[in-house]
């Protein structure tokens, strides 16, 4: 696995703007999988916007656009060609045990099959160590 | 891995997320089980993760029931090309 640094590659290579980036940094990555975090902080418009009379939990929603976004820079970052797919699918998700808002989330993404124009990943959030939700995404080429 | 009717009855259950009591081979996947271009794109995903057998767009597009997709299979695990 190569070791990519900081968020400049991140958001050259994602195409989102500053409010809806869910990846920080990519840890580690090779052609089947990727490594990445975040930091879910006070502050942020989406965060502070979750069950506003507490507690503060990261929306789970956002650990899934975590693994859907994961697995877009896994492509982008891959020596495969066409390295489009981006746009999700499907997604199943299994909420494990809360993030708390403030953590340093952590994504593991692998590829798990791919066919038709389409790929799926198998997404793992943990924080601390702790596995807090299991993500399955299937994306499909963008068309770019 | 043996594939077979029971194989492909689940890899379309998946694409489809239901249930498919009745499931037939003869049955057209898009007409019949009303399977949407995505869930035909869930569904080869799915056997190729199973299988280690890999579909093209423009060979799914010929793939519209199971029996056709039990015989693409078997054919590329017996190593016949398409």
């Amino acid at each position: 696995m190569n070791t990519t640094t900081g968020g400049v590659v991140v958001r050259d290579l994602l195409p989102y703007g500053e409010a809806f980036l869910f990846v920080d940094r990519v840890i580690r990555n090779d052609d089947d999988s990727i490594i990445t975090e975040k930091t879910f902080l006070p502050g942020h418009e989406m965060v502070d916007a979750h069950l506003i009379d507490g507690p503060r939990y990261v929306p789970g929603v956002l650990l899934i656009e975590m693994v859907g976004q994961s697995s877009l820079l896994l492509e982008r970052l891959s020596s495969r060609p066409s390295a489009t797919y981006g746009l999700l699918g499907r997604c199943s998700a299994r909420f494990i045990s809360p993030a708390v808002v403030g953590c340093v989330a952590r994504a593991f993404v692998r590829l798990s099959g791919a066919a038709a124009g389409g790929r799926s990943y198998e997404g793992e959030i943990t924080v601390d160590d702790k596995i807090v939700a299991v993500i399955s995404v299937l994306a499909v080429s963008s068309g770019e | 891995m043996i594939v077979d009717r029971e194989t492909i009855k689940e890899f379309v259950e998946t694409a489809l997320d239901r249930a498919v009591p009745n499931f037939s081979l003869t049955q057209n996947f898009y007409t019949e089980l009303t399977l949407d271009s995505l869930g035909a794109i869930a569904l080869f995903v799915e056997v190729q993760r199973h299988t280690r057998v890999s579909i093209s767009p423009e060979e799914a597009e010929h793939i519209q029931t199971g029996e056709q997709l039990l015989s693409f299979i078997q054919n590329r695990i017996a190593g016949i090309p398409a």
